[in-house]
């Protein structure tokens, strides 16, 4: 014959089994099943709202969305006046970048933040177009677009394609900064000198935050002048 | 820190000055002049304060969006000259200062003011301490975005590790509930 606390006991005891843990183990299933599908469900996803709502090519927020990038100009060198060209927009993909000795193949969007960086190589507005004769940055991510960046090697070219002209860059130099350490790259990007900046976060298999970035330093090779004065 | 909040002033101004228009040109003689003002017009106990090149040319950018006319730049540069008297009168020296005495909001809403102006709207995510993520956002009239600054020039390009960070820890406590789970039934069954 059962006592009281033994019928108490087991009557937890049962509520754990049968109740409590079950409902943890399926939640906890449940948000494994989440994180781990959300790749293959994202693309869908994106597919239903092409089809079933407002959006369009140009606002779904996939990469090369937004994109005035029709393929290379064949421009690879003269000068173009600010009136002979369309500056490009914010948020727009405006060009295409690959870079030798690695896999980087990815469309060029004007602009950096947080949501821009998951659609390609993004360009810093604290930058100059290409053609302006001085520092353009673009940074990408190290788990996607510029994975491949820290195994570039010196003498690499660097292929830029805009909507209004080709560029071609070399890569000089490459050195690991840390992202505050301005006076590692200011000269660069301020200079009346025309250089490319490439750089994502270091090292690139990491998946903590790091305040270390890999930057290639590209020198100008050919690609049409641009004057932004009137 | 000092350096930091002049430099928060400073882009403040900037954006302020980033008047739209709805022509794209190149800079003009009147976005020379603001840009040179935005140059040399800040001074904090009687020293000039070197607006960063970096800073000048996100404005560069900005103009060669829009095509200021002289009634305009002489709006801009009045609203300029205000809210460097507001920050003259206010002596903000560090990053402190200004959201002690919510100087923040009011330099803002000079810019939003005189972004107002032209049916644009100019608006903030985040901190803007926090360089990497804090945004300072300008619309126009159909929300469609102008321009985001991140207070970093260089932005944080790092993998997002949100979703390995949620597996990890779901894994964590299943394999923690579970093994909770074992020793108490293994207890349990030991007892009876």
């Amino acid at each position: 014959m059962k006592t009281d606390s033994e019928k108490n006991r087991s009557k937890k005891s049962y509520r754990k089994q049968f109740i409590l843990f079950p409902v943890v183990f399926l939640l906890c299933g449940y948000l494994l099943l989440f994180v781990s599908l959300t790749p293959i469900l994202d693309p869908l996803l994106s597919v239903y709202r092409l089809a079933f709502s407002n959006a369009n090519v140009e606002t779904i927020d996939e990469p090369g969305a937004g994109s005035i990038f029709n393929g290379s100009t064949g421009l690879t060198s003269g000068h173009l006046n600010w009136n002979d060209f369309e500056f490009p927009e914010y948020g727009s993909a405006f060009g295409r970048i690959t870079v030798e000795g690695t896999e980087i193949d990815t469309d060029v969007i004007y602009g950096d933040s947080t949501t821009l960086l998951k659609r390609g190589a993004c360009m810093s507005m604290y930058s100059h177009i290409p053609g302006c004769g001085t520092g353009v940055l673009i940074g990408a991510h190290n788990n996607t677009y510029f994975h491949t960046l820290p195994y570039v090697q010196e003498g690499a070219l660097v292929h830029l394609e805009t909507t209004y002209g080709s560029y071609v860059y070399r890569v000089y130099k490459t050195a690991i900064l840390k992202n505050d350490d301005a006076a590692g790259y200011r000269s660069e990007l301020n200079g009346d000198k025309e250089v490319l900046l490439l750089y994502t976060c270091y090292p690139n298999d990491t998946i903590a935050s790091t305040p270390y970035r890999f930057f290639a330093f590209c020198e100008y090779v050919s690609g049409p002048t641009v004057n932004m004065y009137e | 820190m000092k350096k930091l909040a002049c430099l928060m002033v400073v882009a403040v101004l900037l954006v302020v000055s980033m008047v739209p228009a709805f022509a794209a040109s190149g800079i003009n003689e009147y976005e020379k002049k603001l840009i040179e003002y935005v140059q040399t017009a800040y001074v904090v106990d009687g020293k000039t304060i070197t607006v960063p090149a970096e800073y000048i040319t996100a404005l560069e950018n900005v103009f060669t969006n829009v095509d200021t006319t002289e009634a305009q730049y002489n709006e801009i540069k009045g609203i300029l000259d205000e809210a460097l008297a507001f920050v003259k009168s206010k002596n903000l020296q560090t990053l402190e200062d200004i959201t002690k005495t919510g100087s923040t909001k009011t330099l803002l809403a000079y810019a939003d003011k005189a972004l107002g102006v032209v049916g644009f709207k100019l608006s903030t995510k985040g901190s803007l301490a926090d360089a990497d993520h804090g945004l300072l956002i300008i619309t126009d009239a159909n929300g469609k975005v102008i321009a985001e600054l991140h207070p970093a020039v260089i932005t944080k390009t790092g993998a997002d590790f949100t979703s390995a960070a949620f597996c990890g820890a779901a894994a964590v406590a299943v394999l923690a509930a579970a093994g909770v789970a074992v020793k108490r039934f293994r207890k349990e069954s030991d007892e009876d």
